[in-house]
């Protein structure tokens, strides 16, 4: 009995211990993609020229938080509206979509929805292969906890976005 | 400094040197200073331009945290040679960055934020610290601080500082050697002129010639050619002056010469004619007379024969004083010796006034007209004791040596300085005029100075030239 107890004990003390320190690094992480996110708005420039941007989010968990995030990191920017998605129905109106890596398989039909409707939308991917597939920025684990990103020219110029050229110098990869 | 003991180009080189001194020290120090404060502010300036421009290529960078961007871009600023640090200190962003830095940056850049105390910059004499913000859309994103050394700068200045007291140097020393000379040949005609003035001052008080002195010289049109110009034409009228007044000197000679023989010729003329009237009367009237009176003698006409004949006697005696005082015989006949003893004896008798006579024993042998003078004024000088001077005794003294005559007259009288006052002294002024004519003096002192009857003491000297006087004959 002594043992299971000790057991028992020491795996809750573990879980107590881990499961805030994963908890606190998905925070940083979250708030880290939101400020990259935050920056990418800044340095973008939409055809309409919108009074306020809205900002939709893809996904359950990660882009959840990072949405949180993003209206705190967003300063000196207009007024940012958060939209949360379930699928992709629904992207009318949105500027920036942020696609989290769980979602990464509606990827293609977000995009030919986006290209159907001809929607100024700013895709942002969680996940590596976003930018390759045709969305406009993907962020990348550059390890060491940092955070880089790639950007698809092309599919910001159908889009009908501007990105800043000091933007561009530093994306990791452009497309 | 510049007084008046020192020469002109002593004062003048003085007055060169502070002055030009002064205003090198002013334009160089204002040139060196505007020179530091204009390159520090170039400096300042493209330090300025430098941040400004790295800035805003560095605000993504900033913005996405990317170090190694950050970096490189910090790199480019060592195109500054004089950098010496710089830094990217993280504002408000998004994601988690450190201080990015390049070179040695200080640990404490809170103290670099207060030395800049919210401006643009900092600057002291080693170094400059320059800000420039990190901004996006309105958003202070970081600062960038570049610092730049200024003690490279500061040895420029200083080489600079070198360079410019050296030339400073050269340029005072060849400039004080030229304007020497220019003042030289300025002072030294000046000098010249001194020594020139000098020599003829020193000719005036010798009472030298001023004829042959060197003249200076006159072809130069400046101030120290006119002052020649001038120097010469003051020494030609000093020299035409002179020429006239020598003449009017000599001139005036002759006519107090003329002057002189005429007055004597004119004594020798009164003399001769009082002689020869002299003559006549006592010969032609006293004889006549003296007939005259044996002639009543013979009438025998009682008493009034006796009355007549006194009154002829009288008659004889007042034409023979008055042929005496035209001339006295004896001077003529016996000398100056017994005329002169008998006209005191005659003074004693007439005016009552006792006399004592000291007489040379052997009449000197004079010119007639040197003894007819000499009798002249010693008659003179008696007529004189026996108007003004009241006195009771008169004493005379004649000396006759080989070089000079001697002629002293003393009373004790009223004093000569009374008399004087009393009337115009006349009779002292022929006295002179017959003196003069021997090269004689006349001298009068008080014989008891000071009190109430001092008397007089004239004393007469006429010198004597040898051939004219041989004491041991009579005069015949």
């Amino acid at each position: 009995m002594q043992w299971h107890v000790r057991l028992s004990l020491l795996i809750l003390m573990t879980g107590a211990f881990v499961a805030p320190a994963s908890a606190a690094d998905s925070a940083a992480e979250a708030r880290l993609k939101a400020g990259f996110v935050a920056n990418f708005l800044q340095f973008t420039t939409w055809s309409d020229a919108p009074a306020r941007i809205t900002a939709c989010g893809l996904g359950q968990g990660r882009a959840s938080d990072t949405l949180d995030y993003l209206a705190k990191a967003a300063k000196g920017l207009p007024e940012i509206s958060i939209r949360r998605l379930r699928s992709q129905e629904g992207l009318e109106g949105c500027h920036l979509l942020f696609i989290e890596s769980e979602q990464s398989q509606v990827l293609p039909s977000v995009l030919s929805v986006a290209a159907a409707s001809r929607l100024p939308l700013l895709v942002v991917t969680d996940f590596e292969s976003g930018a390759p597939l045709g969305a406009t920025i993907s962020l990348v684990a550059t390890g060491g906890g940092r955070l880089g990103f790639d950007v698809n020219l092309t599919a910001a110029r159908s889009a009908g976005l501007g990105l800043s050229t000091r933007l561009l110098q530093l994306a990791r990869r452009v497309y | 400094m510049l007084s008046r003991r020192d020469s002109l180009l002593q004062r003048l080189t003085k007055a060169y040197r502070v002055l030009l001194a002064g205003v090198l020290l002013l334009v160089g120090s204002a040139g060196l200073g505007y020179f530091l404060i204009s390159e520090r502010d170039d400096i300042a300036q493209s330090t300025h331009v430098a941040a400004t421009m790295l800035a805003t290529q560095s605000t993504a960078a900033l913005m996405f945290g990317d170090v190694q961007v950050l970096r490189e871009n910090l790199g480019t600023l060592k195109e500054i040679e004089t950098l010496r640090w710089a830094a990217i200190v993280p504002g408000a962003v998004n994601v988690p960055l450190p201080v990015v830095g390049f070179g040695p940056v200080p640990e404490n850049l809170a103290s670099v934020r207060d030395r800049l105390a919210g401006g643009r910059e900092a600057r002291s004499v080693t170094d400059l610290i320059v800000r420039a913000p990190i901004v996006h859309h309105g958003v202070e994103r970081g600062q960038l601080y570049v610092a730049v050394s200024l003690r490279e700068e500061l040895v420029d200045f200083a080489e600079v500082c070198a360079l410019a007291l050296l030339a400073l140097a050269i340029a005072f020393l060849l400039g004080e050697r030229l304007f020497s000379r220019i003042v030289h040949s300025i002072v030294a005609p000046l000098g010249e002129l001194i020594d020139l003035t000098t020599m003829v001052a020193g000719q005036a008080k010798a009472q030298a010639s001023l004829e042959n002195l060197p003249r200076p010289a006159t072809e130069f049109d400046d101030e120290v050619g006119q002052l020649a110009i001038a120097f010469n034409e003051m020494l030609d009228s000093i020299l035409r002056r002179d020429a006239l007044m020598r003449d009017q000197a000599g001139s005036l000679e002759r006519m107090v010469e003329d002057l002189r023989s005429l007055s004597a010729r004119m004594r020798a003329v009164r003399e001769e004619e009082r002689t020869r009237i002299s003559h006549e009367i006592h010969d032609e009237l006293g004889q006549r007379l003296t007939a005259l009176k044996y002639a009543v003698a013979r009438l025998d006409v009682g008493q009034a024969a006796d009355d007549l004949t006194a009154q002829i006697d009288e008659l004889i005696r007042t034409v023979r004083v008055i042929s005496w005082e035209l001339r006295p015989s004896v001077l003529d006949s016996l000398g100056l010796v017994a005329a002169m003893d008998w006209q005191a004896r005659d003074f004693s008798r007439r005016i009552g006034i006792r006399c004592g006579v000291d007489l040379p024993d052997d009449e000197p042998k004079l010119p007639a007209e040197m003894a007819t003078d000499l009798f002249r004024v010693f008659q003179e000088l008696l007529t004189n004791v026996s108007r003004h001077a009241q006195a009771s005794r008169v004493d005379i003294i004649l000396e006759v040596t080989e070089t000079a005559i001697h002629l002293e007259v003393k009373d004790d009288g009223r004093g000569m300085q009374q008399r004087e006052q009393d009337r115009p002294a006349l009779g002292l002024l022929g006295i002179r005029e017959r003196l003069e004519r021997w090269g004689g003096s006349m001298d009068s002192v008080p014989v008891h100075p000071g009190s109430a009857r001092p008397g007089t003491d004239v004393r007469i000297m006429i010198p004597l030239r040898s051939q004219e006087v041989q004491p041991m004959e009579p005069m015949q």
